[in-house]
C-alpha cells in the first residue's frame, strides 16, 4: 500500500495541474460547433487583465444570447494562446445579440467570478449584424484615470479600450489551424492577407 | 474539537430557524429599536422576457423563483456596504429594516433585479442617491422606480420615481392603525466621498 502512495501522490498533483489549465477556459471549438459562414459570424479579439505591471488574460468569459426572437445561447471565450489574452467565440447566428456575462481573473491562488449582470450593451458586447468575420477590438479589465468634476479625478476600475497591438492580426493566425478544413479558412486567409501588406 | 461542532450546529439552526421564520418582504413590518423601516416599489417597462429568460435557468428542486428586486441601501460608513435587501416581486411594496449610523445618514446607490431570483440574470438600476433620515421617523417611502429600457439588452432608458404614497400609508394603517411615522424619502443626488 505504501509502495504505491507515491503514485496516487503524482496523479493527485497532475490531476490538480490540469484541472488548473481546463479552469481557465476552452483552446479549441469543437467540429460541430464550427457551423457555416453562410449564416454565421466568427467573433474574435483580445481581452485582457492588465495590472500595474503584469497582462494576464480573461479566464472563462462567458457571453450570454439576449435576443428572445433568437435561440438561448451561452458560449464560453476560446483561447487559442492560453494566457495572451487572444480570443474568439464559437461561431454564433447572424442577428442574435451577445453580452459578457461573467469571467475570472487569478491573482496567485486566488480566482474571483466577476459577474457582469446581463443590463446595458458595453462596447464589448457584440450584436453581429452581418455573417463572417468579426473582429470585436482590445479590451482590458484595468484602472484608468477619470475626471469626475472640475480639477477632481478618481481611479476608475472596469473594462476598458486599450490599445491595439496589432491583435486582428494575431487572433487569425491563432484561429487559423482551429478552422483548417472548413469552409471559413479561405475567409480567414483573405483577412490575414489584407493585413499583412 | 466538540465545541466546535456545537458551535457550527447552533449557528446553521439559527440559519435554519431564520429562514423559515423570515415574512415576506411584502408583509409590513414594524422597526425595531435603533431600526427604520424602508419602503419600495419596482416594475420594469416593457415587462422582461421570462420565458425567453427561463432557457437559462437549471431545474431546481426548490421550483422556479419569481423575479425578485433588492435594495443596495445602507447606513454610511457600514461594514456591510453592498448587502442586498430583498425588496421582493416586482409591481408589489417591499419593506425591510435598516439600523442607522448615528448621523442617520443612509446611502441607496441602486436597485439590482434578479430575473427569476438567478444571480447571473441581474439587472442593475443605478440610482446614484443617498438620503437623511429625521429622529422619531418609523417608515421611510422611498418610491416607486419604473425601470424603463429601449433594447434586448435592458440599456436604461429613462428610471422614473412615481409617488404612491397614500397607497404606502393606506397599507400601513391597515395593519398598524396610526402607530407609525411615514415619511417620502428625501433622495438627493449622492456627493463624491
Amino acid at each position: 500500500m505504501r509502495k504505491h502512495a507515491w503514485r496516487v501522490g503524482a496523479a493527485l498533483a497532475l490531476a490538480i495541474a490540469l484541472g488548473g489549465c481546463v479552469s481557465a477556459g476552452p483552446s479549441r471549438v469543437s467540429r460541430d460547433e464550427i457551423g457555416d459562414p453562410t449564416d454565421r459570424t466568427l467573433m474574435f479579439g483580445y481581452l485582457g487583465n492588465h495590472g500595474l505591471i503584469v497582462k494576464h488574460a480573461l479566464q472563462q468569459a462567458r457571453f450570454i444570447q439576449l435576443d428572445p426572437s433568437q435561440p438561448n445561447g451561452l458560449v464560453t471565450a476560446v483561447r487559442p494562446q492560453g494566457d495572451s489574452g487572444i480570443f474568439y467565440l464559437p461561431p454564433v447566428p447572424a442577428g442574435s445579440a451577445w453580452k459578457l456575462l461573467d469571467f475570472t481573473t487569478k491573482s496567485g491562488q486566488t480566482t474571483t467570478r466577476w459577474l457582469q449582470g446581463i443590463s446595458g450593451k458595453e462596447p464589448y458586447d457584440p450584436k453581429p449584424a452581418k455573417p463572417g468575420l468579426m473582429y470585436l477590438g482590445a479590451f482590458a479589465q484595468t484602472s484608468r484615470e477619470t475626471e469626475a468634476e472640475a480639477g477632481k479625478s478618481y481611479k476608475e476600475w472596469g473594462i476598458f479600450p486599450v490599445e491595439d497591438e496589432g491583435y486582428e492580426l494575431e487572433a487569425l493566425k491563432a484561429m487559423r489551424s482551429n478552422f483548417k478544413g472548413t469552409a471559413w479558412e479561405a475567409i480567414i486567409d483573405a483577412r490575414i492577407q489584407e493585413l499583412s501588406v | 474539537m466538540n465545541k466546535r461542532i456545537r458551535a457550527l450546529a447552533v449557528a446553521l439552526a439559527i440559519l435554519a430557524v431564520g429562514a423559515y421564520a423570515k415574512d415576506k418582504p411584502s408583509t409590513p413590518i414594524k422597526p425595531k429599536r435603533d431600526e427604520v423601516v424602508f419602503i419600495v416599489k419596482v416594475r420594469t417597462q416593457p415587462s422582461l422576457p421570462v420565458d425567453f429568460l427561463r432557457g437559462y435557468v437549471k431545474e431546481s428542486k426548490r421550483g422556479e423563483q419569481p423575479t425578485t428586486a433588492y435594495a443596495a441601501l445602507y447606513s454610511k460608513n457600514s461594514f456591510f456596504g453592498y448587502l442586498g435587501h430583498e425588496i421582493g416581486a416586482l409591481n408589489e411594496f417591499g419593506y425591510f429594516a435598516v439600523k442607522p449610523n448615528k448621523e442617520r445618514t443612509f446611502a441607496f446607490p441602486a436597485i439590482k433585479i434578479l430575473a427569476l431570483n438567478v444571480s447571473d440574470l441581474s439587472i442593475m438600476v443605478p440610482l446614484n442617491t443617498e438620503l437623511t433620515v429625521p429622529e422619531g421617523v418609523t417608515h421611510v417611502y422611498l418610491g416607486s422606480f419604473v425601470f424603463r429600457y429601449s433594447d434586448v439588452y435592458f440599456t436604461p432608458s429613462e428610471i422614473v420615481r412615481l409617488d404612491e404614497f397614500d397607497e404606502v400609508k393606506a397599507e400601513l394603517t391597515a395593519a398598524f392603525g396610526d402607530d407609525f411615522n411615514l415619511i417620502r424619502a428625501p433622495l438627493k443626488e449622492a456627493s463624491l466621498e
